[in-house]
């Protein structure tokens, strides 16, 4: 795979591998690490990416596995700082007209999902992943996709409704 | 749309049986405004999906560094393979600075014993020789004879000054005669 190809093929994924970045660390500034580490990581393996199935499944690999490396990396919490910068963008989110208090609560529901419905929730509903393409990705069985992202979308549903974060909608 | 279409896809949606395709007539739906009462509960989910998806990098700022990054690795990549045949031309300008050196040395030495022959080994009959040899040796004699004489006076000095310092003695003694009390403190001072 030559640079042009690179770029045409490789280079738009950028913005779902931040996503699912994002999705996994909770922090912008890492997850703009993770795309650049994944792209090169990519990079260097341009002779060989011709030969696998899905060059897009096997970036979003790239991304899970760079994350998971970073969060155990991180083992001794210095989020103090983060957090803080993560209330701040949060803030700055909310602030934003377009329903952004209606969203608040999903992404709050989102939080206490456990971390793989997490992401099985993030590839299906936000980047419109086919099941056998979310099994890939995060080594999963298919069948054991579908159970969990129902479970996980029911799981929200409930969150919304026992925190009734979408209430004031009826009005 | 049917609103009891979207209510029988919603209920499959929860049970994860939905295609790709109801997902986005889901969201499609959603998205818009007039979403009947009874289902406005669902709406927050698909609003959060859909902005969500809209979330990208801020281009530029990440483009440039990307290209920063990958240029980095390029140069890397060049070195690497750059480097051996770098280095054996580095050693080898080495080594050959180093002969260069020796046997330039090496003529420079030689050069020096052939055009300046000592005057010994330059005058071939054996009484030149006697004679220059005899004329060196006179002047070292006649040398030596000048430092002798030199020598002699600093002997002089040296008598002089044994006689200067007699006189100091001298002086010692009388005024001890003459003060009592410093002779006095000389003796308990021994």
């Amino acid at each position: 795979m030559n640079l042009q190809e690179f770029n045409a093929k490789v280079y738009p994924l950028k913005d779902k591998i931040f996503r699912f970045a994002k999705r996994m660390l909770e922090q912008n500034e890492e997850a703009e690490d993770i795309v650049q580490e994944v792209f090169i990581r990519l990079w260097k393996k341009k002779e060989e990416l011709d030969r696998y199935r899905s060059v897009e499944a096997l970036a979003m690999v790239t991304t899970k596995n760079l994350c998971l490396d970073k969060i155990k990396a991180r083992k001794f919490p210095v989020e103090s700082l983060d957090n803080q910068r993560q209330f701040i963008e949060k803030v700055a989110e909310e602030v934003k007209p377009d329903h952004s208090d209606l969203i608040f609560g999903v992404r709050e529901a989102m939080k206490e999902l456990s971390p793989s419905s997490r992401l099985i929730v993030h590839l299906r509903d936000i980047e419109g992943y086919e099941y056998d393409e979310i099994a890939e990705i995060l080594d999963m069985q298919e069948n054991a996709v579908r159970v969990s992202l129902s479970r996980a979308r029911k799981q929200i549903r409930e969150f919304l409704i026992n925190t009734k974060m979408y209430e004031y909608q009826r009005n | 749309m049917n609103i009891k279409e979207i209510e029988d896809l919603l209920n499959k949606y929860y049970e994860g049986e939905t295609s790709l395709q109801d997902e986005n007539r889901l969201k499609d739906f959603f998205i818009k405004e007039d979403v009947p009462g009874h289902l406005k509960s669902h709406r927050a989910m698909f609003l959060f999906f859909a902005s969500e998806a809209g979330l990208s990098l801020e281009e530029k700022k990440q483009e440039e560094s990307l290209m920063r990054r990958i240029g980095q690795y390029k140069a890397e990549a060049y070195r690497a393979h750059a480097h051996p045949g770098k280095r054996k031309l580095y050693y080898l300008s080495g080594i050959a600075a180093g002969l260069f050196l020796l046997i330039s040395l090496v003529f420079v030495i030689k050069n020096e014993f052939k055009h300046k022959p000592s005057a010994f080994l330059k005058s071939s009959s054996p009484d030149i020789a006697y004679i220059q040899t005899r004329q060196a040796l006179l002047m070292v004699s006649v040398g030596l004879n000048t430092g002798i004489d030199a020598a002699r006076r600093l002997n002089t000095l040296d008598k002089a000054v044994e006689q200067i310092q007699l006189v100091d003695k001298f002086f010692n003694y009388t005024n001890q005669f003459m003060n009592p009390d410093a002779m006095m403190n000389l003796s308990t001072k021994q």
